[in-house]
């Protein structure tokens, strides 16, 4: 075959690894990597687990059991939980948020990316800073800009914009 | 480079209007947080009536208020296992999934689970493990530990819970880290006669330099921002103080304290603003 000669391509040297002696480190790695493996798993499989079991039968043989296997807790969810409409939430703020951000993010990047003006260096600082600061602490005049911004469009009855609301 | 007038005037539109929302949704609102954190202001009549009261806020949180002292702990005690712990880890296991060519994909994608669950989710999956009566690990070892609820222990809990995605984030920045690293490098110090361990700690992570310093000022960030997990705990109470959800407390709970909040967020925007300068320096240091 005239690739003989060539140089080994990617999948050869996985099969070539993959052929490589059982050494004692190879074994002591892969016995570590399994064991936090299983261990990483272990809440995320437990949930599952426990979202398909029905009530009754965990109320009664505990969740160390087996079986009593459904899916109408899902079902129930989603009805009880009103999630056609958090969905809809979710798709009415995620959807625009990551189109803008990709938008106005790349737009900016272009620029100081495809010129060299020495303010290059102040917006990237700008843009970085803006992004590691805690959110918690932009919260107040936030939540104060939108409250006022609603009360003042009319779109909130009067009560919610005069009364003092916590949460 | 000499731009057409319409040209300029689509760059400047380019970056302007980015900016004037970075302005507007997060220059600002940091500015006015520290403004309003030295006035008496009750959130309701014109800011142009409140009254200034100096630097009271601050002397309150750290003389007064309960929970100012335990939740810099809880946040020391954050940083310090996500730096000490889960970082390490994520390395090591980085370093070892590196070396290794069979299985990897099923290791780095069973560890990389947790990253994408948004930490609210994180705090529920590891209420099914802690819960006093319920939970797996109570029932596992047939013990009746309040692991979210006790005081004394549920700081721990909620640090396993975020050790728990810290750790497969980290893996992944510096799995990319290590891709990056020319193998020249290592085949180098190989004939050289480094062993693994030395070419490891004085050839190939200082090369990922880049990477250490984003995986650095990752966890000390997000020790600092650390909120939605003690939120949907417990919100933030009872041992699970943090700077986070004090504000938060502050701001929409019961009592508005809109001077005090903005201060403990003041003293939250300065802490950040020293991991962000050394940050900046690093990376402009390194661009130029």
């Amino acid at each position: 075959m005239s690739t003989a000669t060539a140089a080994p391509t990617a999948s050869d040297l996985i099969k070539n690894a993959s052929k490589r002696p059982w050494t004692k480190g190879r074994i002591a790695t892969h016995a570590f990597l399994a064991t936090l493996t299983a261990l990483w798993m272990v809440p995320m499989v437990y949930a599952v687990m426990a979202s398909l079991r029905d009530y009754q039968y965990t109320a009664k043989n505990g969740y160390l059991s087996f079986g009593g296997w459904t899916f109408a807790n899902y079902l129930h969810a989603w009805d009880v939980g009103d999630f056609s409409r958090k969905f809809l939430n979710s798709a009415i703020i995620t959807i625009p948020a990551v189109i803008l951000t990709l938008f106005l993010a790349s737009m900016v990047a272009f620029v100081i990316a495809r010129f060299n003006w020495t303010f290059n260096i102040v917006m990237l600082a700008a843009f970085t800073a803006g992004n590691l600061l805690p959110p918690q602490s932009l919260l107040i005049p936030v939540f104060k800009m939108f409250r006022s911004s609603r009360c003042r469009s009319g779109s909130a009855s009067p009560a919610r914009c005069s009364t003092r609301t916590g949460e | 480079m000499r731009l057409s007038t319409r040209d300029r005037v689509t760059v400047a539109l380019m970056v302007l209007i980015p900016t004037a929302f970075a302005a507007v949704l997060v220059w600002l609102p940091a500015l006015a947080t520290i403004v309003m954190s030295f006035f008496d202001w009750d959130g309701f009549g014109p800011f142009t009536e409140a009254k200034f009261v100096g630097s009271k806020w601050y002397s309150d949180a750290v003389t007064i208020y309960p929970a100012f002292w335990p939740a810099i702990q809880h946040n020391v005690i954050w940083l310090i296992v996500l730096f000490g712990v889960a970082t390490p880890l994520g390395l090591l296991v980085a370093v070892l999934l590196d070396r290794e060519v069979s299985h990897t994909r099923f290791y780095q994608t069973a560890l990389y689970i947790p990253v994408v669950l948004s930490m609210a989710l994180i705090g529920f999956v590891w209420q099914l493990m802690f819960s006093r009566d319920q939970g797996l690990l109570n029932l596992l070892f047939g013990t009746q530990i309040d692991w979210y609820g006790d005081p004394k222990i549920n700081i721990w809990s909620a640090l396993i819970a975020t050790s728990w995605r810290h750790m497969g984030y980290v893996m992944l920045l510096y799995l990319a880290g290590l891709k990056g690293v020319d193998p020249s490098l290592k085949e180098a110090a190989k004939i050289d006669g480094a062993s693994e361990p030395k070419t490891f700690f004085h050839v190939v992570f200082p090369v990922m330099f880049p990477i250490n310093v984003v995986v650095l000022v990752i966890t000390f960030i997000d020790s600092l921002r650390a909120f939605d997990l003690v939120w949907v705990i417990n919100r933030g109470r009872n041992g699970l103080e943090l700077l986070a959800t004090e504000v938060t407390r502050n701001i929409v709970g019961e009592a508005q304290r809109i001077g005090f909040g903005s201060a403990l967020a003041t003293i939250m925007l300065v802490f950040s603003t020293i991991f962000i300068i050394i940050y900046l320096r690093i990376v402009l240091k390194e661009d130029r």
